[in-house]
């Protein structure tokens, strides 16, 4: 939309649009429900089943996702003193890895956003890090999700325990959405998924590999080194440079110098944990640790340098600089693109 | 929308256009009394001091002010002197900030657009002050800084007010930088922060943290909360359980409907990872676990809705519940953000706390 506002002329469209009337409506489904008569705030995850929110008909746009989740809840004496130990020792809580966020948008059968609900918003270990950025974040164990994702037609959002065994009894969550007079085409679909692999030899990790129109905005990951032997430096994974293959050319347009380089940070994360507007690292073990593995979970958001594709888009990362680290990886990409998306995701989940 | 704009975004891509040949003014506390340049002013109890009158049509981009506690009353008066240095030390808190309060009136209007004492306006409750920084509002290292877009088509008066008729506010700065505009279109609204408080709330009866007829925009609340009842439980904090409605254009049921009120906040568990401040939402004060359980119980929390507002037409009300069933006594103290048309109604002139 071309404003001819003089505030927005003087001060930019985020800042100066702030005051400029609007005239849609925002909504909102959350999880308030009545239990026999009596008012619910949150619902319970059964093993092995998903909960629905209630359908969105579009055309709209989600602009606020809030969700908070308790851990899987064990029955017994022995049951509640494991998942406290977990929680206070390790900083984990296990539903992280186990509950998945799925999305999907008008009536695609495969989602456009599927995700461990840790890996979602930035904590692929499943530790409980606080953090915010741009677009994610864990804030004082308040889960938030503010990527704008427009649809057409309308949007399912599902909520599924994968564990066989424990519920979980507490899952809030809260989705504020504003209708559109009407779709523009040149709008693209959200996606996020997740992959892990137990990499290969030689052979580069792939965090994406989407077929369309669209733009890649960025992804987080996380990498543990699987090898068997003791390392006096056990992070030479960082070595492994990112590459971005973009409308399948063969030498990648872009191309990173290393791993923690592409993730803004340097000389090996030596300052720490950080999270920024744009990039951050959420979690590592220590420095000279020789005997534990080494691990470290990162994110990064092309914003505003989103990179865009025309026909398709990879981006590979290696594991040390010759491929040669053992290392389990363990992503979500985040991009825009037209549907329908490719089956890249369904196909190489998980391989481990 | 120029090639350049579209491709980069009209955020990132507006930095490097240069803009109308505009003038970028600013009105200080710089004044020359007595033919010495001072930077400060002195404003005595009870009395109120104001900026130079802006004239319109322009658009306040940024105010930044700080200000002294009040005058201790006797330098001499060892005991009182020395609670003065704890408050300010210890604590971080200075009265002045609960008792001189900022209002703005916009083209001559005769109830303010903006009232609220200056601590609770910049973001924090209970006259403290917390070194935080968010989007629109900040605290950093003593300089309170809005950087919300106020435009106006006429006239702005700013005015400090000094409501403690006893108490001396010895130095007060403040620079107002504002953009002169070509004009302010029709549908631009106006910017509004209001403020209430409640003692001890109503039980059966949700808090209202804003209530306003016209056509407009909600962009945010900072509320903080108090625990009136000591009990040596951690159950002190149960006020946190009441939900947050938004009820846009005379709805029956609330058009937004959040599980509880730090949740509102978008966080969880009771802000289990204590205080923090992010661009659109924070806490800036939580009373640790141990003082919850022995009955010092404190919460002062913002939310931006950035750049999500809530937009009305007609109407809105904020209310949110203290307890999950408006059970529990507290202290509420809220300041409302909101952008909409003039001219405003008069909720907040006659609601309790609305005024010093």
């Amino acid at each position: 939309m071309v404003t001819t506002h003089s505030i927005v002329k003087r001060l930019g469209y985020e800042y100066g649009y702030l005051p400029v009337l609007r005239h849609s409506k925002v909504h909102q489904i959350t999880t308030q429900h009545e239990n026999k008569g009596t008012h619910q705030d949150f619902v319970q995850l059964d093993p092995n089943s998903s909960f629905q929110f209630p359908e969105i008909k579009g055309p709209a746009v989600i602009s606020n996702m809030w969700f908070t989740i308790a851990p899987f809840y064990r029955k017994g004496k022995l049951g509640v003193l494991k998942t406290l130990w977990r929680a206070l020792r390790y900083k984990k809580l296990d539903s992280l890895s186990q509950v998945f966020i799925k999305i999907y948008f008008d009536n695609e059968t495969s989602p456009s956003v599927k995700a461990p609900f840790g890996d979602f918003f930035g904590l692929n270990f499943g530790t409980y890090q606080h953090h915010y950025s741009k677009y994610i974040g864990m804030t004082c164990g308040g889960y938030v999700c503010t990527f704008p994702m427009p649809f057409k037609q309308k949007c399912r959002i599902e909520i599924e325990n994968t564990n066989t065994k424990y519920p979980v009894t507490h899952f809030y969550g809260a989705i504020t959405y504003t209708t559109l007079p009407q779709w523009d085409n040149n709008l693209g679909y959200f996606h996020a998924r997740y992959r892990k692999e137990r990499t290969k030899e030689g052979l580069p990790y792939t965090v994406i590999q989407a077929t369309g129109k669209g733009h890649y905005i960025g992804c987080n990951l996380s990498i543990v080194n699987a090898s068997r032997f003791k390392q006096l430096i056990n992070r030479f994974y960082l070595e492994g440079d990112g590459n971005v293959y973009v409308d399948g050319e063969e030498t990648p347009s872009l191309s990173y110098t290393g791993t923690e380089d592409y993730f803004m940070g340097g000389w090996y994360y030596i300052k720490g944990k950080f999270w920024t507007p744009t990039h951050g690292m959420t979690s590592k073990g220590f420095t000279y640790k020789i005997i534990r593995k080494a691990k470290t979970c990162q994110y990064r958001f092309h914003f505003p340098d989103a990179i865009n594709f025309q026909k398709s888009i990879k981006f590979t990362i290696n594991h040390g600089e010759k491929n040669q680290v053992p290392t389990i990886n363990q992503s979500v990409a985040y991009w825009y693109q037209t549907e329908p998306h490719n089956d890249f995701f369904d196909l190489h989940e998980e391989i481990v | 929308m120029p090639y350049y704009l579209k491709e980069l975004g009209p955020d990132y891509g507006n930095v490097p256009i240069l803009r109308d040949p505009g003038i970028v003014k600013q009105v200080t506390t710089q004044e020359v009394r007595d033919g010495r340049h001072w930077d400060f002013v002195q404003i005595p109890g009870g009395e109120a001091w104001s900026f130079p009158e802006i004239e319109g049509p322009a658009c306040i981009s940024t105010i930044w002010i700080t200000m002294s506690p009040f005058r201790a009353k006797s330098w001499k008066n060892l005991w009182a002197t020395g609670n003065f240095i704890l408050d300010f030390i210890e604590y971080q808190r200075m009265t002045s900030l609960r008792e001189v309060w900022i209002k703005i009136y916009f083209d001559g209007e005769s109830s303010p657009s903006v009232y609220a004492p200056i601590g609770n306006f910049f973001g924090v409750g209970f006259a403290e002050y917390r070194h935080y920084h968010s989007q629109f509002l900040a605290m950093t290292s003593g300089g309170y800084v809005c950087t919300f877009p106020m435009p106006f088509l006429k006239s702005c008066r700013i005015v400090i007010e000094n409501t403690n008729p006893k108490k001396f506010l010895n130095n007060f700065y403040g620079a107002v930088t504002y953009n002169l505009l070509e004009d302010v279109e029709e549908d631009v609204g106006y910017f509004h922060a209001r403020y209430r408080r409640e003692r001890h709330t109503k039980k059966g009866i949700p808090y209202t943290i804003l209530q306003a007829t016209g056509q407009g925009h909600y962009v945010g609340v900072n509320l903080s909360m108090k625990a009136n009842k000591r009990r040596q439980s951690l159950l002190n904090l149960f006020f946190l359980e009441g939900d947050c409605n938004i009820y846009i254009d005379d709805d029956k049921t609330p058009a937004l409907s959040y599980t509880g009120t730090e949740d509102y906040f978008q966080s969880a568990w009771y802000y289990v990872k204590g205080e923090y401040s992010a661009p659109t939402h924070g806490c800036t004060i939580r009373s640790s676990f141990a003082n919850i359980f022995w009955g010092k119980c404190r919460v002062s929390t913002y939310r931006f809705h950035f750049p999500d507002v809530i937009s009305f037409q007609r109407n809105i009300k904020v209310a949110i519940n203290h307890g999950e069933f408006n059970e529990a006594d507290a202290d509420y103290q809220s300041v409302a953000y909101w952008y909409q048309r003039e001219p405003h109604d008069d909720f907040f002139d006659k609601t309790e706390g609305g005024t010093p």
